[in-house]
């Protein structure tokens, strides 16, 4: 059973993903900003984690920074979520340390082939 | 205080020229007086050689004569001489010429030997006398006696050699004076010829490393500025023609420098306003993708629950739906949100005035937000200080402005009191709004960007109480298309008051309804040749004015043109300072806008020659430029000024606050003179009516010829049967009242002329108006034939239904 941590402070957006992605089977746990995150990453190692970056507290970029800074956590797969689409923003989000990124709104089977792509790699 | 002339080149060079000039003269009078004594040396020789000539001479004559006189003196005594006729004639004719001998040394005589020489004569005189004697009496031996003569002869010798040795001394006594003059004016001739060369060779010399050091400085600033260095000051060491042209030099750099300051302020404002824009779409295009990211995904999940699972959760369903309804309605107010703004920032976001009763809209909004304040256990309350003024404004505007502003303060307030206080400055006739919670406020980093486009306190507060984030930049664009101000004050965890000030009559606006072809005209995107053709000119009599454009840049002039059309005014054009100074005295344009930044002669140079002469100076000047020069501009003499790129709206309450002829209409007044005619033409004026007033039947007539009224006013004093008169020929018909009745007794005279009614050829279209300051019985009123809302009541403590006709007008 893969298990996928949801970072999304958008209420609307992480119920929505939750269920579609628990309809894949896979396990969901949600975080609402970046603190929140790093808490659960700690305690539960997920295999995965799916990342918004506008986040509160923390944001997404200095959420990855500081887990690309910890061994344990240098190379679990992350998957930035982003509604910024510009050209720069990919690049900024890579710069973090995601390993894929995707906008919103999400293209669900693209988010679905990016995470069979990370797992399987 | 003695002001001491300046030291300039030129009067350095005439000092020096002056000075040589005046040393050459003295050295020559010096010379000149040392050559004359020269001279009268040579002369003193000459005399002293001729008078010790002169004295040989004579002695010899005299020892001669004496010889013979001793020679006849002897033969005498032999006894038997007889002197001839001839012999006796000959000797006094020697006698004769021996005088004539001694008065040669007359001119000889030096001041020193006059005595000698008078005693001289005298001694001669004597022996003269002894000898002439002498031969007068020889023949009858009556000869005085030979001793005495030769008595006197020895004597006359003796004061001729004595007046001979005088003389020597005097010449050479003389000469010698005149030697040491000659040395002496020999010797100054000699100093000031030197001194002359000096002065010469010095004041030469100065002169030239003078201009050299002033000359080589000069280039070497030149150098610099020209290399770049614009900054640089040439030190102003002189106060001549070289510090002038130093100074000059430096003034030059510091334009070309201010110059280069305003294109590059100009180009860091365009990138500024560039990258807004970027940031703009960026932010644009996240705030859209995050509904949509709900409403596709939403979407996309109950499409799958039908297609798979077959059994829908209703109850779900109707949840997920509910969410894409609100994503969607989030959506449509940012659309709604972002179309307001770029219809703001074109300058195409229409204002439509009406009368309207700010309080009643106000009171209207606090019952729709109701419900919303008692969700968020909110108090709502208003309070007003007196009786607000109706507002003469862009109603929905308002309504939008304060809904927004009550939604904010709902929506960021629990368990609090949102107050709204609505006071009235009768004194600058504006209506004050503050809108105050005691909500979560804000930090006084986040108050200075509440009006930023797409910035809420920060990004979780979006999350937390949506809104897109434009509200509020909104609300302070509408405040200020409103004519009034918006302002903000705020402390975290205390609340935030908004302050809104509006003017009860906000300037009159012109409709602004653009098509869409129009639109791209005015944002400059379409400035082809065909569209300007299809420009439609203002007829001379209908225009506001006639204004005159000066401005390099030809897409500029003609965007402006074309606001100046739209807003009914006659545009002259100018494409230099030149031209346009030209244009402006030939055409006496009624207002000037000037771009500040042109080739050749620019707009500060412009203005100064616009408003030093004699036949502009009246002509308002309006600048116009990318910096804000608008201090400094007026200082100089501008009426305005007017920031780029242009807003039209802006640019039409300058134009109409500065236009003289800028009038909303004329209006005529009859009226007999009273203190309510006197009130009721300031309001007029005030109103920016131009007013003409007439008392008698003829003077109504006159006036109508002149110029017809736009609006008529009758009555205020005038006897009501004049009234029914003036308003019967007005609007021709026949009247039975004879026409030559005086309207007053006092102040109104009829004009006897049967044919007044005859002479008002064409029919009044302008509304009539009749003005009591009483209001009128019923009786009255109906034989007035008008309208009811064209019978109003005019005194000083109501002017209401007055500017209620002016505002509709």
């Amino acid at each position: 059973m893969t298990r996928i941590l949801l970072v999304e402070d958008n209420e609307m957006n992480r119920d929505m993903l939750t269920r579609r992605l628990e309809r894949k089977g896979f396990t969901i746990e949600a975080a609402g900003d970046g603190e929140e995150a790093l808490k659960k990453i700690a305690a539960s190692q997920p295999d995965l984690v799916l990342m918004d970056m506008n986040l509160p507290i923390l944001n997404g970029w200095a959420t990855c920074r500081e887990l690309r800074a910890n061994p344990a956590t240098q190379t679990l797969p992350i998957i930035a979520l982003t509604a910024h689409a510009m050209a720069e923003d990919e690049q900024k989000a890579r710069a973090a340390g995601c390993n894929d990124y995707t906008t919103k709104p999400i293209d669900f089977p693209l988010l679905l082939a990016k995470i069979d792509n990370l797992l399987t790699a | 205080m003695i002001s001491l002339p300046r030291l300039t080149l030129r009067l350095r060079l005439s000092i020096s020229i002056i000075a040589i000039v005046a040393l050459f003269t003295l050295t020559n009078l010096t010379y000149q007086l040392s050559s004359e004594n020269r001279n009268l040396r040579l002369d003193n020789l000459q005399n002293a050689v001729a008078s010790q000539l002169a004295t040989v001479t004579i002695r010899q004559l005299l020892e001669n004569q004496e010889k013979e006189i001793l020679v006849l003196d002897a033969l005498k005594d032999g006894g038997k001489e007889q002197l001839s006729e001839e012999e006796v004639e000959n000797g006094l004719s020697d006698l004769i010429s021996l005088q004539a001998e001694i008065s040669r040394l007359k001119p000889y005589v030096y001041a020193e030997t006059v005595d000698s020489y008078n005693t001289l004569l005298t001694g001669y005189d004597a022996l003269h006398d002894g000898w002439y004697r002498f031969y007068v009496g020889y023949n009858n031996n009556q000869t005085p006696s030979t001793v005495k003569i030769e008595r006197e002869f020895a004597n006359t010798m003796q004061l001729l050699s004595e007046f001979e040795s005088l003389e020597i001394l005097a010449a050479e006594q003389q000469t010698l004076d005149l030697q040491k003059t000659v040395r002496f004016t020999d010797r100054i001739t000699l100093t000031i010829y030197l001194f002359t060369i000096a002065l010469t060779v010095s004041l030469g010399y100065l002169l030239i490393r003078y201009t050299n050091r002033s000359l080589n400085e000069l280039n070497l600033g030149t150098v610099r500025i020209g290399g770049g260095d614009l900054k640089y000051h040439i030190p102003v060491n002189n106060d001549d023609e070289i510090g002038d042209l130093t100074i000059a030099f430096n003034e030059m750099s510091d334009k070309l420098s201010n110059a280069m300051a305003q294109v590059q302020q100009s180009k860091e404002k365009a990138d500024q306003a560039n990258r807004s824009k970027t940031n703009f779409l960026a932010n644009m295009s996240h705030e859209l993708r995050t509904p949509l990211n709900a409403i596709i995904g939403y979407s996309e999940m109950i499409i799958e629950d039908y297609r798979e699972e077959k059994a829908l959760d209703a109850e779900q369903a109707v949840e997920d739906l509910a969410r894409i309804l609100s994503s969607g309605r989030h959506l449509l107010q940012l659309i709604n949100d972002v179309l307001d703004l770029a219809k703001i920032e074109s300058g195409n976001m229409t204002v439509f005035n009406e009368t309207f009763d700010s309080v009643d809209i106000i009171e209207e909004l606090m019952s729709t937000m109701a419900p919303i304040a008692k969700k968020g256990d909110n108090l709502l309350v208003l309070e007003k200080s007196q009786d607000i003024p109706h507002l003469y404004n862009d109603a929905v505007k308002f309504r939008q402005l304060f809904l927004n502003l009550l939604s904010n303060a709902c929506k960021f307030t629990h368990n609090g009191k949102i107050t709204i206080l609505v006071t009235y400055n009768a004194k600058t006739r504006h209506a004050i709004y503050h809108v105050s919670d005691t909500g979560i406020g804000m930090t006084p980093s986040q108050l200075t960007r509440v009006f930023e486009a797409f910035v809420q306190a920060d990004s979780s507060t979006s999350k937390k109480y949506g809104g897109t984030g434009l509200g509020l930049s909104i609300c302070k664009q509408f405040v200020e298309l409103m004519d009034g101000s918006m302002d903000v004050t705020s402390a975290e965890d205390e609340g935030t008051t908004f302050t809104i000030v509006l003017p009860t009559r906000a300037p009159i606006q012109k409709s602004t309804d653009a098509i869409p072809a129009e639109n791209q005209q005015e944002l400059g995107l379409d400035l082809n040749a065909s569209s300007n053709n299809e420009m439609t000119t203002v007829a001379e009599e209908d225009a506001l004015g006639r204004v005159l454009v000066i401005d390099d840049d030809p897409e500029s002039r003609q965007l402006l043109l074309r606001h100046l059309e739209k807003e009914s005014y006659i545009g002259l054009e100018a494409s230099d300072a030149k031209q346009g100074i030209a244009i402006a005295n030939e055409q006496q344009p009624d207002l000037i806008l000037l771009d500040l930044m042109m080739p050749n002669i620019d707009g500060w140079t412009a203005l100064s020659v616009l408003k030093e002469s004699p036949s502009t100076r009246h002509i308002p000047v309006i600048l116009q430029s990318m910096l804000d020069e608008k201090n400094l501009g007026l200082d100089l003499g501008a009426a305005e000024f007017l920031p780029k790129p242009v807003d039209r709206q802006r640019m039409a309450t300058i134009l109409r606050h500065l236009n003289p002829q800028d009038r909303r209409g004329s209006a005529l007044l009859i009226a007999p003179e009273t203190e309510s005619r006197k009130l009721l033409l300031e309001e007029l004026a005030d109103e920016a009516w131009q007013c003409m007033v007439a008392t008698s039947m003829a003077q109504v007539i006159e006036r109508i010829q002149q110029k017809s009224p736009d609006i008529i006013f009758i009555g205020l004093g005038m006897p009501y049967d004049s009234v029914l008169e003036i308003l019967a020929m007005l609007s021709g018909k026949e009247t039975d009242a004879p026409t030559n009745r005086a309207i007053t007794n006092s102040v109104m005279i009829n004009n006897k002329d049967e044919d007044t009614v005859a002479r008002l050829s064409a029919p009044i279209t302008a509304p009539i108006y009749v003005v009591s300051e009483t209001p009128l019985g019923s009786s009255q009123s109906r034989r007035l034939d008008l309208p009811a809302d064209q019978i109003i009541h005019f005194n000083k403590d109501d002017k209401s239904s007055l500017e209620a006709i002016l505002n509709l007008s």
